[in-house]
């Protein structure tokens, strides 16, 4: 690794431990780092202090990185598999979809009788249901982008299958309980502090096996960067690559979206970060510099949504649209 | 070697190309020569395994491609198509060394030998100097001579070429064509490249392959029926080898 690469890798993840730490600082009640550091050493503080940290602060601070580096790599994935520079879980619908799953469990199950059983249960239920979601839409986009090939065509699918499950969620909305369409609406506005100790544990779960079979499919991605002819005619197994990136969206983008709601744009921002950074097209630099690039980002938008106290969702895509707006502006010959 | 043998190929009862047999043998430069919609990257991609055939079946050095796994068939033909690729931040060098994929491991680290064929294959190509070149920041012509050069790292004994001179111009075209010469006559390889180039067909490639619906025609460049053939097909004056 050249020198100016280590001293980057090494300058990211400092800066992601400072913003670690500064997340776990910021919030409704003032407490200091050092306070942070006791109280997860087991220094003496008070005890209300050592709740926050450990029970609120620290869950909510983890999720942040998961979720961040779920809906990257997710982006990365979309981007390379579909060839297509502005796909992402939230722009190509896949995050509605999770939304859909997930709005079918909490407004109407829910709502009707609480799901029978523990909260891990609920909990992997709602994954389950956000899961399905990201699945159909995931299959009908896939279907539509091997007819047709057109990328523009492509995203305005997926944005409009996005508003239409938008809509059917609406409808489900207006259809429910006073309570329970309260939750939803809350959800919907992205929240990395509600996750529960077993969703945190499924979530952690999922981004591992996710970014593990992710990274396990690097060289048919590169090879996919090519197009699928050329891939199929280097040896790489089209079907099996598909077949493997989908689980790993589905995996990561629909658990995400099940416990955090849609965390808008940073899916696709991240990836180019990570291009415009590494100056590399590799999945075996970039696959890592979107994890790390996408934990950075997401802990810094949830600084920013505890210190304003405003919703996640809003923050992440304030952040994510400038990026955007760049790479059109860079490759419009390539649209 | 590559074996066509007894081949039809297109699309539902469309039939572009009926019982073809036809063979092409190592050291040969053989140009892919057919009207618009003759069924000639049908053809080619069939021959890659990209696609299947209707009827019969390609073998390489006697094996039947339709059996083999994916990364088999990719240590024995290569292929260059029409996409033209333009990723940016994708390095020349790392699109060459792409070509080594069916002879890496999961992660595609390349060895001492797969460094020595990405090096080898960039020279051929003249194209050593453009190793950290990003592909977004360069011309067709040198585009087509990386995706070549890819096609060569991938050491093949069969490389398949779709029309590799679109959109150059009189000189690039002379350049990749040369190159794919060279590539048959020192390399020992069997090279197919579809062109409407018939000009180049004439006085470059060994022996022509003319889709004269839906049949195939094999004959000599040096054959003197070859140019009354392709003007007849064509329906152009004779072109000159």
């Amino acid at each position: 690794m050249k020198r100016r690469n280590k001293i980057m890798w090494a300058a990211g993840v400092l800066l992601l431990a400072g913003l670690f730490v500064a997340d776990m600082t910021t919030g409704s009640t003032g407490i200091s780092a050092a306070e942070v550091w006791k109280a997860l050493t087991g220094g003496d503080i008070p005890a209300q202090t050592g709740i926050i940290v450990k029970e609120i602060r620290l869950p909510a601070a983890i999720t942040a990185i998961l979720a961040g580096i779920a809906v990257s790599v997710s982006g990365l994935l979309m981007q390379t598999l579909f060839r297509n520079p502005l796909a992402g879980p939230y722009v190509l619908g896949v995050s509605s979809g999770a939304s859909l799953g997930a709005a079918i469990c909490v407004l109407g199950i829910s709502a009707a009788a609480p799901v029978p059983g523990s909260q891990l249960l609920s909990g992997i239920g709602t994954a389950g249901a956000a899961w399905a979601g990201a699945a159909a839409v995931l299959a009908v986009i896939s279907a539509a982008s091997r007819k047709i090939g057109d990328i523009t065509a492509i995203l305005i699918i997926g944005m409009m299958l996005g508003a239409g499950i938008d809509a059917t969620v609406q409808i489900l909305q207006f259809m429910s309980e006073e309570q329970a369409l309260k939750a939803y609406v809350v959800w919907t506005m992205g929240s990395l502090g509600n996750v529960t100790d077993n969703g945190l544990l499924i979530l952690a779960i999922a981004v591992t096996a996710g970014t593990a079979l992710a990274a396990a499919a690097c060289k048919p991605l590169n090879l996919l960067l090519l197009g699928e002819s050329y891939a199929v005619s280097m040896g790489a197994d089209i079907k099996r690559t598909r077949r493997l990136v989908f689980i790993t969206i589905i995996l990561l983008a629909g658990t995400v979206t099940a416990f955090c709601g849609p965390l808008g744009f940073i899916g696709l921002a991240v990836p180019h970060i990570a291009r415009l950074i590494t100056g590399n097209a590799d999945h075996r630099v970039l696959i890592p510099a979107t994890i790390l690039c996408g934990a950075i980002l997401m802990s810094a938008c949830s600084i920013v949504a505890e210190w304003a106290v405003i919703p996640v969702n809003a923050v992440t895509s304030l952040a994510g649209i400038p990026v955007i707006i760049y790479v059109v502006l860079n490759s419009r010959k390539r649209f | 070697m590559i074996t066509i043998d007894d081949v039809t190929i297109g699309y539902g009862r469309r039939i572009l190309m009926e019982n073809i047999s036809i063979t092409a043998g190592s050291h040969t430069l053989t140009a892919l020569l057919g009207r618009n919609g003759s069924g000639k990257s049908t053809l080619i991609r069939t021959m890659c395994g990209l696609a299947k055939p209707l009827f019969g079946n390609i073998a390489v050095g006697g094996r039947d491609i339709s059996g083999l796994p994916g990364e088999e068939t990719a240590k024995r033909i290569s292929f260059v198509g029409t996409d033209k690729v333009r990723i940016p931040g994708l390095k020349c060098r790392d699109v060459v060394a792409m070509g080594r994929a069916p002879w890496t491991g999961w992660t595609g680290r390349l060895t001492a030998k797969d460094e020595e064929a990405v090096q080898k294959a960039m020279e051929w190509t003249g194209m050593s100097s453009y190793s950290e070149k990003t592909m977004d920041r360069m011309s067709d012509g040198e585009c087509q001579k990386i995706m070549i050069a890819r096609a060569l790292a991938q050491e093949t004994p069969v490389m398949l070429l779709d029309e590799p001179t679109a959109f150059l111009d009189i000189p690039g075209r002379f350049q990749i064509i040369s190159i794919l010469k060279k590539a048959a006559e020192a390399e020992g390889k069997t090279v197919i490249f579809s062109t409407h180039d018939l000009e180049i067909a004439m006085k470059k490639a060994d022996r022509l392959w003319i889709v004269d619906p839906p049949r195939m025609l094999d004959l000599k460049t040096s054959d003197p029926e070859a140019a009354a053939v392709v003007s007849r097909i064509f329906r152009i004056p004779q072109v000159q080898a």
